[in-house]
Parts: C-alpha cells; sequence; structure tokens
C-alpha cells in the first residue's frame, strides 16, 4: 500500500518494558535509555512490539483501540498520531520504508 | 563498615578523633587484612600542614578531589568514602538513598540533595528504625536486596539544632562551617545498627521525601512507573548495568509500597507517619 | 642484573600478575591490597579480571579482591557497549562525509577484535583523518550535535595551530568525546611522519564505515602515544597494550616482525618504538626476537641520554603508590613529552601561560567534592 505510512518498533529485541497500572517503562538497549510512558504512548509502542514488521496508521488505532476498549477512530487516530510522534523523537519506533 | 573495608591513614589528630567517635561500634580489620580502600586524609604538601592548612582525600595515593580547609577533614573523609563506593563498587547496583529498616523490611528514601531525607533519616533512627546507610542503598545485583553499610549521619545547616533537639541522646560530633553544603556535622551510628550491619533486607516501602518549610505532613500513593523512574535517577551506577539494572529495579518496584512524602518540619507526625506505613503492612 | 628491576625498586606487582607469575588462590591480604591498589590506580583492574578469567583462575581469587575484580569487568563490558554504540552514531554522524576514517587506540583495538580490547577501560574515541578533510569532518560533527571545547582562544590555537589534533569535540546529549586527530604527532614535533601512509596502509573494520590501522602501525602508533605525549599518567596501561599488541600480531601475522622497522622508520618513529620495544621486554617480557632489538638499538638515542631516560622511565612506568620518585620521574617526563611536541621558545610560553591558567581557575583542574561521581 503506498503513500499509506507504516510504522514499526526499531528493534524488538533490544526492547524491555515493564507496565504498573497502565503505565510503561521502557529500556531501549540500542541506546541505553530508559522511558517512562504514558497510558496512551505505552498502548501504542505495546501494539506495535506485538508486530515487529509494523503496522500502518489505521491498524494501529484499531489494535490500539481495543487494547483501551475505545473505538472511536477519528477521536483515536490524532492522538495515536501524537504518541507515534513522540516515539520517534524517543528513538523508540521509526517509520517503515517502503 | 558493612561489605567494605577502608583502611584509612591520616597525620591528623582530629580525623583520628572523629573516627574514634564515630566509627567507635565498627569492627576494625586486623592490619593483615585485605581493605578494598586505602585511602589517606592528609596535606598535600609541607607547607600546606601550616600556612593555609588544607587537606586532600587520596585513593591509592591519588587526589581525587580539590584540597579542602584543614577544618573540613572528617567530612572530607565520608564524602570520600562515598566516593570510593558509588565509583568503584559495581558489584551492587547503587542508588542515593537513605535506608532504614522496620520489622525486617527496608524503607528506601531516594532523593536528590536539598530533599530533607538525611534530616528524616536521622529522625528515624532516633526513634528506633535500624539504619543501614543514610547516603546509598546497595542494591545486590543476584538478590535484590539491600545490603547495609551504616556509617556517620551527615547533617547540614539548620537540621543539626533540629536533630539534637529532637535526638538528644546522638552523639554529634563538631558543626564545621563554611563547607561547599554549608555548616555541616555528622552523627554516630546507633551500635545496634552496626552490630546488625550484616543483615541485609529487601525494600517494601520507597517513598519520595520532600521537604518545604511549614508544608503538612503528607503520605500519598505514588505510581509505580513515577517511583521506578525516582530509582533510576537517583542510582549512581545506573548506566553501568544496562538491561540487568531495569530488570532488577523492576524486580525491587514490584514488591514495593510506593508513595510519595512532604513534611515541613514536624518530625514527630512525620515519625508517626513512617511507623504507620510499617505497621499497616 | 635486571637494570630495571635495580632502577625501580622492587618488582611490579601488577606486570607480574597479568603475566600468571602468582599464585592466585594464596589468602594475603596485603599481597591482594597492592595489588588491587595498583592496578585501579593504572586502570588494569579490568585487565586483569580478564586475565585470570581467561586462565579460569578467578574463582581462586579470595573473596574481598575478587569482588573488585567483579566490578571491574562490569565497568569495562558496559563501556565497551558504550563505545560500540558511539561508534554507531558517529558513523551516521560522519556517513556523508568521503575520506577514509581511521580509528586509533582503543577503538581501534575494539573493532579488530584484538584481546588487550577486553577489560580495557575506555574514554573518549579517537579517530584519524587527512588534513585536507578536517573542516568537512568537524563541520559534519557540528551538525550532529557535537560542540568543541576548550573555547577559550589559548586553547583553540593550542589545539589547531601546534598539535595533531582539533579540539577534543563533546557531544551534549550522550556527553561522549571525539578526539579528531590529523598526524600522529603535533604539528611542532621534531618528527615529521606523513600520516597518509597510516590511512593508506589501514584495513576495513567489520562491517563497519571505518578502517584499522595496520598491525605493525597500531604497535608503533601505540609505542608513539606512549612516550611521546606529555601526560604519562597512562604510561603503564599503554605499555601493557604494546605487550599485547606484539604478542598478538607475532603469531597472528607471520611478516610482523620483518615490516617492524621498516616501517616505523618510513614513518620515522623509530625512537619511540625502540624505547616501547626495550620496556616492554623489561617489564612484560614480551618475546621479542633478539635480532629485532639489536637492529632496533641503532634507533637508540647515544648512551648518556639512554641512562638519562631510563632512570625516569623505570619510575614512571611502574604504577604507582605516590611515590616521589614516581612522581618526579612523570613531572620530568611531562617536560619532555613537551619538548617532543614543540620547539623551545614555544615550549616555554605554553608552559608559562598553563601553569598562569591553572592557578586561577578554580577547580577546574580538579574535581569539585560535590560532584556527583560519573564512574
Amino acid at each position: 500500500m503506498t503513500g499509506t505510512p507504516s510504522w514499526r518498533v526499531v528493534a524488538c529485541e533490544a526492547i524491555a518494558v515493564r507496565e504498573w497500572d497502565e503505565e510503561l517503562v521502557v529500556y531501549n538497549d540500542l541506546d541505553g535509555a530508559t522511558h517512562h510512558l504514558a497510558p496512551l504512548g505505552g498502548k501504542v509502542l505495546l501494539a506495535l512490539l506485538e508486530r515487529p514488521s509494523g503496522f500502518d496508521a489505521s491498524d494501529l488505532t484499531a489494535r490500539v483501540g481495543m487494547l483501551i476498549g475505545i473505538d472511536e477512530a477519528d477521536v483515536l487516530a490524532p492522538v495515536v498520531d501524537e504518541a507515534l510522534d513522540e516515539l520517534v523523537r524517543l528513538d523508540l519506533v521509526t517509520q517503515v520504508a517502503d | 563498615m558493612g561489605p567494605i573495608v577502608a583502611r584509612i591513614r591520616s597525620p591528623l589528630a582530629p580525623v583520628h578523633a572523629a573516627i574514634a567517635r564515630h566509627y567507635a561500634a565498627h569492627e576494625v580489620a586486623d592490619d593483615g587484612q585485605f581493605s578494598d580502600f586505602p585511602v589517606t586524609v592528609a596535606p598535600p604538601s609541607l607547607a600546606r600542614r601550616f600556612i593555609r592548612p588544607t587537606v586532600t582525600f587520596r585513593l591509592d595515593d591519588a587526589p581525587v578531589f580539590q584540597p579542602l580547609p584543614a577544618e573540613q577533614a572528617f567530612a572530607l573523609l565520608e564524602w570520600g568514602l562515598n566516593w570510593c563506593i558509588a565509583t568503584q563498587c559495581h558489584q551492587y547496583l547503587i542508588i542515593h538513598s537513605a535506608v532504614l529498616e522496620r520489622h525486617g523490611h527496608a524503607l528506601l528514601l531516594p532523593a536528590p540533595p536539598a530533599s530533607g531525607k538525611s534530616t528524616l533519616c536521622a529522625a528515624l533512627v532516633a526513634r528506633g528504625w535500624r539504619l543501614l546507610s543514610d547516603e546509598m542503598a546497595l542494591v545486590a545485583l543476584d538478590r535484590g536486596d539491600v545490603t547495609p553499610i551504616p556509617r556517620a549521619i551527615g547533617l547540614k545547616n539548620d537540621s543539626i539544632d533540629v536533630i539534637r533537639r529532637f535526638w538528644p541522646d546522638a552523639a554529634i560530633g563538631t558543626v564545621v562551617e563554611k563547607t561547599l553544603k554549608g555548616s555541616v556535622a555528622h552523627a554516630r551510628p546507633p551500635a545496634e545498627s552496626v552490630a546488625r550491619q550484616h543483615e541485609a533486607v529487601r525494600a517494601r516501602w520507597i517513598v519520595l521525601p520532600h521537604y518545604a518549610k511549614g508544608a503538612p505532613t503528607a503520605l500519598e500513593p505514588l505510581s509505580r512507573g513515577a517511583a521506578f523512574m525516582r530509582l533510576v535517577d537517583c542510582a549512581f551506577n545506573y548506566a553501568m548495568h544496562g538491561r540487568r539494572g531495569f530488570e532488577l529495579l523492576a524486580t525491587v518496584i514490584d514488591a514495593a509500597q510506593c508513595h510519595s512524602f512532604s513534611y515541613g518540619g514536624d518530625l514527630d507526625a512525620a515519625v508517626r507517619t513512617f511507623d504507620a506505613l510499617a505497621e499497616a503492612s | 642484573m635486571n637494570a630495571y628491576r635495580r632502577l625501580a625498586g622492587g618488582g611490579d606487582v601488577v606486570a607480574e600478575a597479568l603475566a600468571g607469575g602468582n599464585d592466585t588462590a594464596r589468602d594475603d591480604g596485603p599481597y591482594w591490597e597492592e595489588l588491587v591498589s595498583r592496578a585501579r590506580e593504572a586502570n588494569l583492574l579490568g585487565t586483569l579480571a580478564e586475565r585470570l578469567h581467561e586462565r579460569a583462575l578467578i574463582d581462586r581469587v579470595p573473596e574481598a579482591p575478587r569482588a573488585h575484580l567483579a566490578a571491574a569487568r562490569i565497568r569495562s563490558e558496559a563501556q565497551e557497549t558504550a563505545i560500540r554504540r558511539e561508534l554507531r552514531q558517529l558513523a551516521r554522524a560522519l556517513a556523508e562525509v568521503d575520506t577514509p576514517i581511521v580509528l586509533l587506540k582503543g577503538a581501534s583495538y575494539l573493532c579488530a577484535g584484538l584481546p588487550n580490547a577486553r577489560g580495557r577501560v575506555f574514554a573518549d574515541i579517537d579517530i584519524l583523518v587527512p588534513k585536507s578533510r578536517l573542516d568537512d569532518v568537524e563541520s559534519a560533527l557540528l551538525l550532529a550535535g557535537f560542540v568543541t571545547t576548550h573555547v577559550n582562544a589559548y586553547d583553540q590555537r593550542y589545539y589547531r595551530q601546534w598539535m595533531h589534533e582539533l579540539p577534543p569535540m563533546l557531544h551534549v546529549r550522550r556527553q561522549t568525546v571525539v578526539d579528531v586527530h590529523h598526524a600522529l604527532v603535533p604539528e611542532t614535533s621534531r618528527m615529521h611522519p606523513d600520516s597518509a601512509h597510516l590511512i593508506e596502509a589501514a584495513r576495513p573494520a567489520a562491517g563497519m564505515r571505518f578502517s584499522v590501522p595496520s598491525p605493525a602501525d597500531m604497535a608503533i602508533h601505540c609505542a608513539t602515544h606512549l612516550f611521546c605525549d606529555e601526560d604519562f599518567s597512562h604510561a603503564t596501561r599503554d605499555l601493557v597494550d604494546f605487550d599485547s599488541l606484539v604478542r598478538y600480531f607475532a603469531v597472528a601475522q607471520p611478516d610482523f616482525w620483518e615490516r617492524l622497522l621498516p616501517r616505523a622508520r618510513t614513518l620515522q618513529l623509530a625512537r619511540p618504538l625502540w624505547y616501547a620495544l626495550d620496556w616492554s621486554v623489561r617489564v612484560h617480557h614480551t618475546p621479542v626476537p633478539a635480532e629485532i632489538l639489536r637492529d632496533a638499538r641503532r634507533d637508540a638515542p647515544a648512551l648518556p641520554l639512554r641512562w638519562l631516560m631510563n632512570g625516569l622511565l623505570g619510575p614512571a612506568l611502574r604504577p604507582t603508590r605516590g611515590r616521589a620518585s614516581t612522581r618526579w620521574a612523570r613531572r620530568a617526563l611531562y617536560v619532555r613529552g613537551h619538548w617532543l611536541k614543540m620547539p623551545p621558545h614555544l615550549l616555554a610560553w605554553h608552559l608559562t601561560v598553563k601553569a598562569f591558567r591553572r592557578e586561577n581557575a578554580s577547580g577546574e583542574d580538579g574535581k569539585s567534592a560535590d560532584a556527583k561521581p560519573d564512574a
């Protein structure tokens, strides 16, 4: 599907996570950084970790919706987008080259 | 001191006196025993023994810090030993935290400087909590429990007088003025804490202290995620351990109740709060 | 009688332990305290730990000193990981700069898979680039988030005009440092080796954008860094590196001995190589073929200078326990190091300016007691 951006975790095997009460702490062995993610950011990352090859934006939104029990894609999509930007900035996630 | 043996050399009588006072209850190792840190607190040169006298702290005979005025010699020794442990003992994950014990469980107070953790630590010790350390939580990599290293409790500025009043039986040494941290004094650790220095314990309570003058005493629940990040931020050698450090701290957090604690100087209320916390578990 | 032992006044406990000539299981507190203390001071604790592991002797070390060896191992593993990460970042930063980039010192030992990389204490990353590409490399690093250090005008001039490297470049967020060299010794030296030789002979490091020096060049550069640098505090460790490199290459590369001296002479670095060979044999009993030593002696200085140098080098190369002779020797060698780098009139000016600034700097050359330990 050209034109639709896809996203994946930079290196699944390098990531360790722990979740407590919907908050996620993440360790990235590629750069040695440790992160504390708010609930939504955590769910986006957990979804991406389920599929190392990556998700396109709408599939990702759907999966995150399932994880948190919200199915209004139009409400969720921009928030997932923001979370993705943040995860990219943290070097946890990258766009899949097509 | 706990698992560490320091061989301390100094030509200065005040240093000998301070060691005799603060380490009175500690075991003195035999001269032929291995010491982890051969350190020296001494003037950097003959001239400096008499003219504007200063002292340096040396590990393996290499100076570690800039020289300080001679009156600060014992404080320099204590900071120097902290430095040695924090930069060398990577067989532990070391967190900048006070550690106390009650009913067989450890309370960690991980915090940056000026959070009031040393004052709180001294207050709890005064009321019967066992001291494991006022500065450093040594978390064993294999077991995840905390190894005691009870030493003199460092007190600064106002808290010196506060603790003198709160803990009349405390053996508090000479107050040294005008150090980099202001006025500094040390309180001798209770003999019982030293006697039990080989008893490691697991963390049951992780409490982030925050002091603000006049603030009400309040203990609030804290998310484990936030407590975890505080431990990461306060760990001296987290980067040394990478993934293993991450997993270890997660194990510590798993087993603990996490809180934030604010107080404004009412030490009685503070101690009651922690006593209640200990009873409730 | 071994001249070194006479000069240095006694056995070198660290060299002995590294060579395996001690009884590991012996429960002798003062011996282990001395060994751990000297090794720690020379940054050789990790190396010692590795060698004991390799010989399957680590479990026979008494518990208390063993904890220090374990801690040193943890540190060296963490540093190795950190260096590899930083090299990946550097490769990314320098991807667009079309020039050979040769790793030097620790990073090159690591990427070449050499035994002395294990257990090593790493600090900065040193790279060598052709002088003509220096600006492009510096720009690329600045773009990637590095800043130049030593920003005062004097130091900038010291580095850019007189030295063989840019002022160290610091990555602000990662707090890592890269030293960009364009020559093997400073501009102002009496020796003028052409770094193009080294760059040309460099081999690619497996799977990386960088290359590493050829075996002979690696050994020669190690010798040069040890004997020509102004800072002798790393001397003990550098000699251990040299011994390890030479032993390894003598086996791994059949024509290593044949190539070594001619190469050193081409690079005009035969004198530091001679010192390194001579001292490596004395301290570490490096198996250098007799005819190589004889040949290398041609590049030794005249006897009186040799006696003076040996008098200085003996104490300077021993891991110290604060002995006055070592401190004096190192200070005297500090001046020598500078002398090799700079013509005398410049040297006098440089030392005067440096001394003045050290008096005025508050805590600049030391650490404040308040500093958070950075392990």
